[in-house]
C-alpha cells in the first residue's frame, strides 16, 4: 500500500514537473502598455500616432523657459535680474553650465532624434501597405520638426552635430560639430521636403500643412540669404546667392500670403488667448494637452505670471521677470499701445478678459472692473513689492478665462512658433533683400495690414529700420527676437553689436499705460540706474553664439574641435 | 469561567506578593559530593552545579570536585559551556560523579543555505546568522533594523527615521549603479523582491520581527549561487518560527514605549533673526520692518522644531501559540504594532497574522504550509506633502511667524514671496498615507521515496495591494493660500508566485558523507496600478467622486510580467568530517533578455577543511576547539532590468489627437546577463571550548558586464522630456573587496553571573572600474533656487557617488589675502568678476581652490569632495546576566563616511531670508581699518568677527559663497548606543505559582546617544530621495542630508509571558 502510494505521489509530482517544463514559452511575456516596433506603423492611424507627440512632449524643455529666457532675453525683450535662468542670457554672461542651457540643447536634440526615429521607421508603413501619401506626409511632419529644431540650434549655438541616424552615434557617441552653414542647409532641405509633401489642409487641426512649411521656408531662406550675403559661406552647402535666397524667400512667403487659407486674425490680443488656439493666422503652434501630466503641458505662464492673483491661484513665479525698458519705450514712442498691452503688463493696463471671474484685472491694483462712472471697483487687491512692467504674452489668466482649460502649471495655450504676420514680415524682408527699402505693393499691403491691426498709420515705404522695429513689436516674446539679431549679424555684425550695447539692459524705468508716459530710473548723477547688481558683458562676436553645455563637452570632447563639413548624401 | 478567571487572578496577586518572600526548602538535606569529568576523564573546571528549583548552587574546582547540600529526590543540574547539560536525581548515595560530554551545539546549529539547511560545521561558504535572541533584544519594528551592526559584511542604513520607513541593505558593498543593490529576501521560501530601498517603502515592514526564528545572510557567491540570478546582491533567508511537538506553548509579548527627538538643532530665535534681518535689509536698501526695530525687546518667537516634533507613543503586542504532536505541529501568531511618529504627519501601524503548520501524514509523506497576512497603514505626510519635506520647511520658517492663528487655525507669513509655509498646518491638514495588505503563502509536500531520497514540491506566492492617498485641502496660512483642493488616489496590485520541485539525496558510507539536490523552479511576478485624481472637491469628504468631474485625470499601467525559469543542483561531499566540498550549478533563464542570451550557467564551488578535526591539532592543541579554513569561488548573474529593455519600444504620450507613441527605448539586442565573480577566503576559529569564536572572511567581488543604461551625450536624444531611453548595455564594471569578521567571547560564565561580548566588523572598498567610455561620467544634481547643481559625480577609478564641488581654501580676511605686495591679484576669483564691494568679490568672501590653475574659478575647478561610503562599519555588543537580570547593550558604528549637509546651504547662508542656524550670526562682519577711510577701499577693510566658518553678508553674493563646496561636506562617522536593555526574568518559583511557564519584564532604550562630529540631526543618512520625490533610492544620491526624518530615541517597557 505504502509503496503504491509513493508511486502515485511520485508520478503526480513528476508529471506536474514535466508539464511545467513542456510549457516552453514561459519566458515569452508581452506588455500591455508599451508597443514594440512590430505593433506599430501597421496602418495610417499608427503612422500618424507616431508623429503626433512631435507637437508636444519633445518641445517641453525648450518651451519651458529657454524660449523666452534666451530667445527673447538675449534680444533684451525680457530681463530678470534675480532669475539665473534668464539674466545670464540678458547680460551675455552665460557659461557652459548656466541654468537651462543644457536642457534647451537637450530638448532641441530630442526633437531631432525623435523625428529621426520616426523617419527611420516609416518604411514599415510602406511594408505594411499604408498609403504612400500618408507615409510621405508623416515623413514631411518629421522633417518639418527636425528642420525647425536645427534652425533654432543654428540660431543658438551655430555649429552643431547633424544627426540623421541616431543608432550610429549611440554605438559611438562622439561627434564633431558640423558648420552652421551645413546646419542651415540641412534645415532648408528638411523644410523643402516638408513643403513638397505636406497637404494643404492638415489631417487634424493643428497639424502642419504645406503652408506651415512654406512659411517656415521664407524664414529659413532669409536666414540663408543673410548668411551668404555676409560672406560667411565656407562649405558651399548654401549654394545660392543672397539674391536667389531672397527671391526664394519672397516666393515662399508670397504663396502663403496669397495662396493659402491663412489670414490675419482681426484682433491682435486674441492671438494669445486659449480660445483662439490654432486660429486662422497660425501656421505652426505647439499642441499642449489639457488635463495631462507634466511634460505635455504649457508651463510658461507659471514662469511668467507676475502674481498668483493674475492667474487665479495657479503657479506664478514671474514676479521678478520684467519687460525691458528699451522695448517698452519703443512701443511707447511709436504709440504702439495695442501690442504693448498684449505683450506686457504695464501699470494702469486694464484687461477685461483676465480674471473674468472677478470682473477683470488692473495692473498695479488687482482684480475688479470699472463701473459706469469710470471708477475702478476693486474686488481683490494684488500684492506688489514694486510695480514694474511684467510679461503678459503667454500668461492666460485664471481657469475661467480659458473656458476652464488652464489648470495649475498648464496654461493650455497653444503658442504659435510661426504665424502669418511673421511670414508677411519675412516677405517684406525678402523684398528689401540687399537693398535698403522696398515699395513692393504686396509688401506694403501686408505691412500696413499688420500696422492697421496694431492701430498704427499706414506707410508707403518699408525701410530696413522700420521693418526691424515692426518685427520687434509684432513678434516680441514669441521666440524669434534673438534669431532676428543673429540673422542681421551675419552681414551687419558691427551694427548688431553696437545696437546691443545701447539697449540699456537691466535698466530701471517706470511706465504709465493710460498716459503713455515713460521714464528711465536715474541715479543721483543722472545716469540710468540698473535693477539688480549682476555684471553685464560688452557685446562681442563670440556672444552671438552660446557655449556648448559643460556636461556635453565632457561626454563628447570632439565638440571642442573645429567643425567638420557635413556629408550630404542625397 | 468567571470564577476560574478570578481564581487565577487571586493566584497571580498572591504570587506577586510572594515574590518578596524568600522561599525556603524544608526537606531533609545532606551533603552530596563528586567529581565532574569529560569523556577523556579530564576534570571539568568551573562547571555549575545546582539543585533544581532552589537557589543552592556551587561550582567545580580545578580537580572537578564539588560539594553541595541536597535532599533525596531533588535534581542536581550540571552546566558548563561547551558541554551538554546533565541532570541527576539525588538518590541514597552521597557521591555523584558525572561525566559531561562535549556539546558542539554551536556547530550543530542549522543554517539555511537556500532550499535546504546545513549544520554550521558543514558550511563551506560565507553565511552570517542573526537569531531570534537578537530580535528579542532589539525593539525592532521591522526586521531590517535587527541587522544593523549584527551581521558582518552587511551594512544596513535607515534611509529615513519615519515610522515604517525604508532602509538600504548592502551585502558587501554597492553592486549596481542604476539598479537596486538590495539583497533578495527569502521568507519561508517566498522571494520578496528587493524593494526595501525607498524612504517610505519597506518590504520588510509587513513582517512581524517577532515571528522570525533566524535570519541567515548568504554573502559570497558560493553560497548565493544556488539562487543564481537572484543572488547577485546577496540573499537574506528569513525562517519564521515553527511549532515543536509537545504541549502548546503560548507566548504573550507586550511593549509600550515613548519616542522622543534625540537632538534638536540650534536655530536662531526671534531677536537674533530680527537683528539679522535688519542688518541684511539695511545692506540691500530694502525697507525695514517696524516690528523688528528693537530686536532685543522681541519674544523668543516660534520654535518650529518643537512645533513640528513631539514625543510619540508606541505599542506592540504579539501572541504566539505553538505546539503539536508527532503527526502535526503548528505555530500561530498575531501581532499588532502602532507607532506614532515624532513629527506630526507621520505614523505607522501594522497587523500581522501568521500560521505555520507541518503535517506528517505518513511516515514517508509530509505536508506543510506557511501563511502570513498583513495589513499596514503608514502616514508619510511629513515627507511627502511638500517639495522639500516638512522638516526642511520647519527649519527654514521664520520664528516671527506664529504656528497658530488667534482663531485656532494655522498662521503663516504676511508675504507669500520667498516665504515658507506652515509645516504644522501642512502636517495636520494634508493627507499623505498608504494602506497595504498582503498575503504571503507557501505550501509544500515532501515524500521520502527511498531511504535518503526525498522529493519536495513547493508553491509560494506573495500578493500585495497598496493604496496611496494624497489629499490637499484648501487652506490659508497668513498670505499663503491654496484655493483649489486636490485629491489623488492610486491602487496597485502585485503578485508573485513560484513553483519548484526539489529532489534530494543523502548518503553516508563510512567516512564518506554525500548529499545532492536537484531542482527546477519557475517564478513569475507582475504588477499593475491605477490612479485617479480630481480637483475642487470637498475638504471634508475625500472620495474621488466628490471632486469636479471636469478636472478628472487618471492613469494606469499593467506592468509586463517578469518570468524566470531555472534548473539547479548542489552536491555536498565530506570526508571524515574534515574535508568538505560544496559544488553548485544553476542554469537560469529570464524573460527580460533576448532569446539568444536569456539562458546562462552560474557555477560555484567551495572547499572547507576542518583543521581542528585533524589528529595533530586534536592531540597537540587543546585550546583549539574549532578551526576551519574555507575557500570559495562563484559566479552569479543578474538580470535586473526594466521590462523590454532590449527591445525597440514605443511609449504612449498624450496628444490632442488621441494617444501618440514616441520611441521609448533604443534597443540593444545583444543585452546579456550581468555576472559577478566572487572569491572568498574564510577562517572559523573556536578557542577554549568556543569561549572565543572568530569568523573571518575576506572577499573580492568583481561585477562584470554591469547592466546599465548607456551614458550618452544629449545630442543623441536619450535624455530629457520626451526623449527615448538610452539603450541598456552590459557596460560597466564594479569592484567590491574587503573583509569582515565577528568575534564572540564568553568573558564570564558563572551560575549567577555571565558576560558575553561580540564584535562585528565590516570593511568594504568600492570602485567603479569601467563605464561605457573612459570619459563617461554619471552626475546627479540637486536644485538650488531653480538651478540644477551637480552634487555627486561618478567616474571610473573612484567609488560610486562621490561628492563633487568646489574646494574652499579659506576666506578673504583682508586685502593681503587677495593681493601681493605689488598689488597684483594673487588668488583666483570667479570668472567674469572683479574685486568690488557691491558687484564683485570682496573681503569676507570664500576663496576657492583654482584646481585647473587657469587663474579663474569656474566649473573646471570642481573636484571630488569625498565619498559617502564608510571605511568600515559594525557593532559591539555585550550581554551580562546576573541572577534573573539580563543586561544588554549594543553599539553600532560607522567610520569614514562623508555627509553632504545640504541644510547648511541655506541655513548657514547669511544672505538667505529663511531662518538660520544660530551660528550664522557669526558671519564675517567687516570693519574699517581707518574708521574715517572709505568702505569701498579694499585696503581699508578687514573681517572683524571671530567666527571662522561663515562668509560675509552681501546683497548679490557675486562670489557665489553658497555654491556646492567642501564647506558642506562633514565627517559622518559615529558610534551609537543603539540599544540598551535590562530585563528581569521572574524566578521559577514565582512563575510556577502564577501557573505560567515564564515571565520577563524588560526596559529597552534605543538610540540613547550618538557620538559624532556631524552637526545635523543624525549622521545616519542613507540614500536621499531624488529631489521632489520619495520613491526610489539612488546609489548616486547617498549621504546627502536634506532634512532626513531623524531616528527617534525610543524607551519601551516590555512584558513577556509564556504559558
Amino acid at each position: 500500500m505504502n509503496m503504491s502510494m509513493k508511486k502515485i505521489f511520485s508520478i503526480v509530482c513528476l508529471s506536474a514537473a514535466i508539464a511545467c517544463v513542456s510549457a516552453c514559452n514561459f519566458l515569452d511575456t508581452s506588455s500591455e502598455d508599451t508597443k514594440t516596433l512590430d505593433q506599430s506603423f501597421r496602418n495610417a492611424e499608427e503612422c500618424r500616432a507616431a508623429t503626433a507627440p512631435l507637437y508636444t512632449a519633445v518641445w517641453f524643455d525648450f518651451n519651458n523657459n529657454f524660449s523666452f529666457g534666451f530667445m527673447d532675453g538675449r534680444a533684451n525683450n525680457v530681463f530678470a535680474p534675480w532669475s539665473d535662468y534668464i539674466y545670464p542670457y540678458v547680460n551675455l554672461t552665460e557659461t557652459m553650465s548656466t541654468a537651462n542651457l543644457f536642457s534647451a540643447w537637450q530638448s532641441l536634440f530630442v526633437i531631432v532624434n525623435q523625428s529621426d526615429h520616426v523617419l527611420n521607421n516609416l518604411y514599415r508603413g510602406i511594408d505594411n501597405g499604408v498609403d504612400p501619401d500618408v507615409v510621405n506626409e508623416c515623413k514631411a511632419e518629421c522633417r518639418f520638426m527636425r528642420g525647425l529644431a536645427y534652425w533654432y540650434l543654428a540660431m543658438s549655438w551655430g555649429d552643431v552635430p547633424i544627426i540623421e541616424d541616431p543608432q550610429k552615434f549611440i554605438t559611438n557617441p562622439l561627434a564633431h560639430t558640423n558648420p552652421v552653414e551645413d546646419v542651415l542647409a540641412f534645415a532648408i532641405k528638411d523644410m523643402e521636403f516638408a513643403a513638397q509633401n505636406l497637404p494643404e489642409t492638415g489631417y487634424n487641426i493643428g497639424r502642419v500643412t504645406k503652408w506651415s512649411a512654406q512659411g517656415m521656408l521664407s524664414r529659413f531662406y532669409n536666414t540663408a540669404a543673410a548668411f551668404v550675403r555676409g560672406g560667411k559661406s565656407t562649405t558651399g552647402s548654401l549654394d545660392k546667392t543672397a539674391d536667389q535666397y531672397y527671391a526664394a524667400a519672397k516666393e515662399a512667403a508670397r504663396s502663403v500670403i496669397e495662396d493659402s487659407d491663412r489670414d490675419l486674425l482681426e484682433n491682435y490680443e486674441d492671438l494669445f488667448k486659449v480660445q483662439f488656439n490654432n486660429n486662422k493666422e497660425v501656421l505652426f503652434a505647439l499642441q499642449w494637452v489639457p488635463n495631462s501630466d507634466y511634460g505635455t503641458t504649457n508651463f510658461t505662464d507659471s514662469y511668467l505670471a507676475l502674481s498668483s492673483t493674475v492667474v487665479g491661484g495657479r503657479s506664478a513665479w514671474g514676479n521678478a521677470t520684467y519687460g525691458s525698458g528699451e522695448l517698452v519705450k519703443l512701443f511707447s514712442d511709436r504709440g504702439d499701445l495695442i501690442r504693448l498691452k498684449a505683450t506686457y503688463f504695464t501699470e494702469g493696463c486694464y484687461y477685461d478678459y483676465i480674471r473674468t471671474d472677478e470682473g477683470g484685472y488692473l495692473v498695479g491694483t488687482g482684480t475688479g472692473s470699472y463701473d459706469s462712472n469710470g471708477d475702478f471697483q476693486l474686488v481683490s487687491k494684488d500684492e506688489y513689492t514694486e510695480i514694474r512692467s511684467w510679461i503678459k504674452k503667454g500668461v492666460v489668466g485664471c481657469s475661467a478665462d480659458t473656458d476652464n482649460l488652464a489648470t495649475n502649471q498648464n496654461s493650455c495655450f497653444d503658442n504659435p512658433l510661426l504665424r502669418l504676420a511673421d511670414v508677411m514680415l519675412h516677405y517684406c524682408e525678402a523684398c528689401i533683400a540687399t537693398g535698403t527699402s522696398t515699395t513692393d505693393p504686396l509688401a506694403i499691403t501686408v505691412f500696413n495690414r499688420i500696422r492697421a491691426r496694431a492701430g498704427l498709420a499706414p506707410v508707403t515705404e518699408i525701410t530696413v529700420a522700420s521693418l526691424w522695429d515692426e518685427r520687434r513689436c509684432e513678434l516680441a516674446l514669441e521666440g524669434v527676437a534673438w534669431p532676428d539679431f543673429v540673422r542681421r549679424a551675419y552681414y551687419e555684425e558691427a551694427w548688431v553689436l553696437n545696437f546691443m550695447s545701447q539697449q540699456n539692459r537691466n535698466a530701471g524705468f517706470s511706465y504709465q499705460y493710460p498716459t503713455n508716459t515713460f521714464k528711465w530710473d536715474t541715479n543721483d548723477d543722472g545716469t540710468i540706474s540698473k535693477v539688480g547688481s549682476n555684471d553685464e558683458e560688452v557685446p562681442s562676436a563670440s556672444r552671438l553664439r552660446l557655449p556648448y553645455p559643460e556636461s556635453e563637452l565632457i561626454q563628447d570632447p570632439l565638440l571642442r574641435e573645429a567643425p567638420v563639413p557635413y556629408n550630404f548624401n542625397d | 469561567m468567571k470564577i476560574t478567571l478570578s481564581t487565577s487572578f487571586w493566584r497571580g496577586l498572591c504570587a506577586a506578593v510572594l515574590l518578596m518572600v524568600p522561599v525556603l526548602a524544608s526537606a531533609q538535606q545532606k551533603t552530596v559530593k563528586g567529581v565532574v569529568s569529560d569523556q577523556n576523564g579530564e576534570p571539568v573546571i568551573s562547571a555549575v552545579v545546582m539543585v533544581e528549583g532552589t537557589s543552592a548552587a556551587t561550582t567545580t574546582g580545578i580537580d572537578g570536585a564539588y560539594s553541595i547540600q541536597a535532599s533525596v529526590g531533588q535534581t542536581l543540574y550540571f552546566n558548563c559551556l561547551g558541554y551538554k547539560d546533565v541532570r541527576v536525581v539525588v538518590g541514597d548515595s552521597s557521591v555523584i560523579n558525572v561525566t559531561m560530554s562535549d556539546d558542539s551545539s554551536f556547530l550543530e546549529e542549522a543554517v539555511a543555505i537556500g532550499y535546504a539547511t546545513i549544520k554550521k560545521r558543514d558550511l563551506t561558504g560565507s553565511v552570517a546568522s542573526v537569531g531570534a535572541d537578537a530580535i528579542t533584544k532589539t525593539i525592532a519594528t521591522s526586521a531590517d533594523q535587527v541587522l544593523q551592526g549584527r551581521a558582518a559584511g552587511v551594512q544596513m542604513v535607515q534611509n529615513s527615521g519615519i515610522p515604517g520607513g525604508g532602509s538600504s541593505i548592502r551585502v558587501r558593498g554597492v553592486s549596481s549603479i542604476f539598479q537596486s543593490s538590495e539583497p533578495v529576501i527569502v521568507i519561508d521560501g517566498v522571494v520578496i523582491e528587493a524593494s526595501t530601498g525607498s524612504n517610505t517603502e519597506n518590504a520588510l515592514a509587513s513582517i512581524n520581527p517577532n515571528d522570525i526564528e533566524t535570519m541567515d545572510i548568504l554573502k559570497d557567491a558560493s553560497a548565493t549561487a544556488i539562487y543564481g540570478s537572484r543572488g547577485a546582491n546577496g540573499v537574506i533567508i528569513i525562517t519564521t518560527k515553527r511549532g515543536k511537538a509537545g504541549k502548546a506553548v503560548v507566548n504573550l509579548d507586550a511593549q509600550v514605549g515613548v519616542q522622543t527627538m534625540a537632538k534638536y538643532l540650534d536655530l536662531m530665535d526671534l531677536p537674533m533673526y530680527a537683528e539679522h534681518y535688519n542688518t541684511f535689509a539695511e545692506l540691500r536698501g530694502a525697507p525695514l520692518r517696524d516690528e523688528y526695530v528693537i530686536p532685543e525687546a522681541l519674544p523668543a518667537g516660534t520654535d518650529w522644531q518643537r512645533e513640528l516634533f513631539k514625543p510619540a507613543a508606541m505599542q506592540q503586542y504579539n501572541l504566539t501559540v505553538s505546539g503539536g504532536n508527532d503527526s502535526a505541529t503548528y505555530a500561530v501568531s498575531a501581532g499588532y504594532l502602532d507607532q506614532d511618529g515624532i513629527a506630526y504627519g507621520s505614523g505607522f501601524d501594522r497587523f500581522t497574522l501568521r500560521a505555520n503548520t507541518d503535517i506528517q501524514a505518513r511516515k514517508w509523506l509530509k505536508f506543510g504550509a506557511s501563511l502570513t497576512a498583513s495589513r499596514s497603514n503608514q502616514n508619510i505626510n511629513a515627507l511627502a506633502s511638500n517639495e522639500e519635506g516638512l522638516i526642511q520647511v520647519a527649519l527654514k520658517q521664520s520664528p516671527a511667524v506664529s504656528a497658530r492663528s488667534i482663531d485656532g487655525g494655522y498662521d503663516g507669513p504676511d508675504d507669500a514671496n520667498f516665504a515658507q509655509s506652515n509645516p504644522l498646518g501642512l502636517a495636520k491638514l494634508l493627507e499623505n498615507h498608504n494602506k497595504k495588505a498582503g498575503i504571503r503563502s507557501n505550501i509544500y509536500a515532501e515524500a521520502t521515496l527511498l531511504e535518503g531520497l526525498t522529493l519536495r514540491t513547493e508553491y509560494s506566492s506573495d500578493i500585495n495591494i497598496t493604496n496611496d492617498y494624497s489629499f490637499v485641502p484648501t487652506y490659508k496660512f497668513g498670505a499663503i493660500y491654496n484655493s483649489e483642493n486636490s485629491n489623488r488616489q492610486s491602487k496597485s496590485f502585485s503578485e508573485y508566485w513560484s513553483l519548484r520541485g526539489l529532489l534530494s539525496y543523502n548518503k553516508t558510507i563510512g567516512d564518506h558523507s554525500f548529499s545532492a539536490m536537484l531542482g527546477y523552479e519557475r517564478t513569475k511576478s507582475q504588477w499593475e496600478y491605477i490612479m485617479a485624481r480630481r480637483l475642487n472637491g470637498s475638504d471634508d469628504m475625500h472620495s474621488i467622486r466628490i471632486g469636479d468631474v471636469k478636472s478628472a485625470t487618471n492613469d494606469g499601467q499593467i506592468g509586463m510580467p517578469n518570468t524566470l525559469e531555472s534548473w539547479f543542483g548542489r552536491v555536498f561531499y565530506s570526508f571524515k568530517d574534515r574535508y568538505l566540498l560544496t559544488a553548485t550549478l544553476r542554469y537560469d533563464g529570464t524573460s527580460s533578455l533576448p532569446l539568444h542570451t536569456r539562458y546562462d550557467i552560474f557555477p560555484s564551488a567551495a572547499f572547507a577543511w576542518r583543521v581542528s578535526e585533524e589528529p595533530f591539532i586534536k592531540d597537540n592543541f587543546d585550546s583549539i576547539s574549532n578551526l576551519k579554513l574555507r575557500l570559495g569561488y562563484g559566479k552569479v548573474g543578474n538580470s535586473n532590468l526594466p521590462a523590454m529593455a532590449w527591445q525597440a519600444t514605443l511609449v504612449s504620450s498624450p496628444t490632442n489627437w488621441g494617444t501618440g507613441f514616441l520611441t521609448g527605448r533604443i534597443p540593444n539586442e545583444n543585452l546579456a546577463w550581468e555576472a559577478t565573480d566572487s572569491y572568498n577566503v574564510g577562517i572559523d576559529l573556536g578557542l577554549w571550548r568556543d569561549r572565543v569564536t572568530l569568523v573571518f572572511d575576506a572577499y573580492y567581488k568583481y561585477i562584470n558586464n554591469l547592466l546599465m543604461p548607456s551614458q550618452l551625450p544629449a545630442f543623441v536624444g536619450t535624455s530629457g522630456m520626451g526623449s527615448a531611453q538610452p539603450p541598456y548595455g552590459n557596460i560597466g564594471s564594479l569592484l567590491n573587496k574587503g573583509f569582515d569578521f565577528t568575534i564572540n567571547t564568553v568573558n564570564i560564565n558563572k551560575r549567577d553571573f555571565s558576560w558575553t561580548s561580540s564584535l562585528v566588523f565590516s570593511l568594504n572598498r568600492n570602485k567603479v572600474t569601467k563605464l561605457n567610455s573612459e570619459i563617461a561620467t554619471i552626475d546627479r544634481t540637486y536644485q538650488v533656487s531653480g538651478t540644477n547643481t551637480v552634487v555627486t559625480r561618478t567616474r571610473v577609478g573612484s567609488s560610486i557617488g562621490d561628492f563633487y564641488g568646489y574646494n574652499v581654501i579659506g576666506r578673504i580676511n583682508d586685502a593681503n589675502d587677495l593681493y601681493d605686495k605689488e598689488g597684483n591679484l594673487k588668488v583666483a576669483i570667479p570668472a567674469n568678476t572683479t574685486v568690488n564691494r557691491d558687484t564683485g568679490v570682496w573681503v569676507g568672501d570664500w576663496l576657492f581652490e583654482d584646481v585647473s590653475g587657469d587663474g579663474v574659478i569656474d566649473e573646471k575647478d570642481r573636484i571630488n569632495l569625498g565619498s559617502p561610503l564608510p571605511l568600515f562599519t559594525g557593532g559591539i555588543g555585550n550581554t551580562i546576566t546576573w541572577k534573573n537580570f539580563d543586561f544588554n547593550f549594543y553599539f553600532t558604528y560607522s567610520y569614514g563616511n562623508k555627509v553632504m549637509n545640504w541644510l547648511r546651504v541655506t541655513m548657514d547662508n547669511p544672505n538667505a531670508s529663511y531662518n538660520k542656524f544660530r551660528r550664522a550670526k557669526d558671519y564675517a562682519k567687516l570693519e574699517l581699518i581707518n574708521p574715517k577711510g572709505s568702505d569701498t577701499d579694499i585696503y581699508n577693510v578687514y573681517v572683524a568677527s571671530a567666527g571662522k566658518w561663515m562668509p560675509r553678508m552681501s546683497a548679490g553674493d557675486v562670489n557665489d559663497n553658497d555654491r556646492v563646496s567642501s564647506l558642506y561636506i562633514e565627517d559622518g562617522s559615529y558610534l551609537r548606543l543603539q540599544n540598551l536593555s535590562i530585563a528581569y526574568r521572574l524566578p521559577y518559583k514565582v512563575v510556577e505559582k502564577l501557573n505560567i511557564s515564564s515571565a520577563r519584564i524588560s526596559l529597552n532604550i534605543q538610540n540613547l546617544f550618538t557620538l559624532t562630529r556631524y552637526t545635523g540631526y543624525d549622521p545616519e543618512i542613507g540614500m536621499t530621495m531624488e529631489q521632489y520625490s520619495t520613491n526610489g533610492q539612488d546609489a548616486l544620491m547617498n549621504g546627502i542630508d536634506t532634512g532626513r526624518y531623524p531616528s527617534p530615541r525610543i524607551f519601551t517597557l516590555g512584558l513577556n509571558i509564556g504559558f
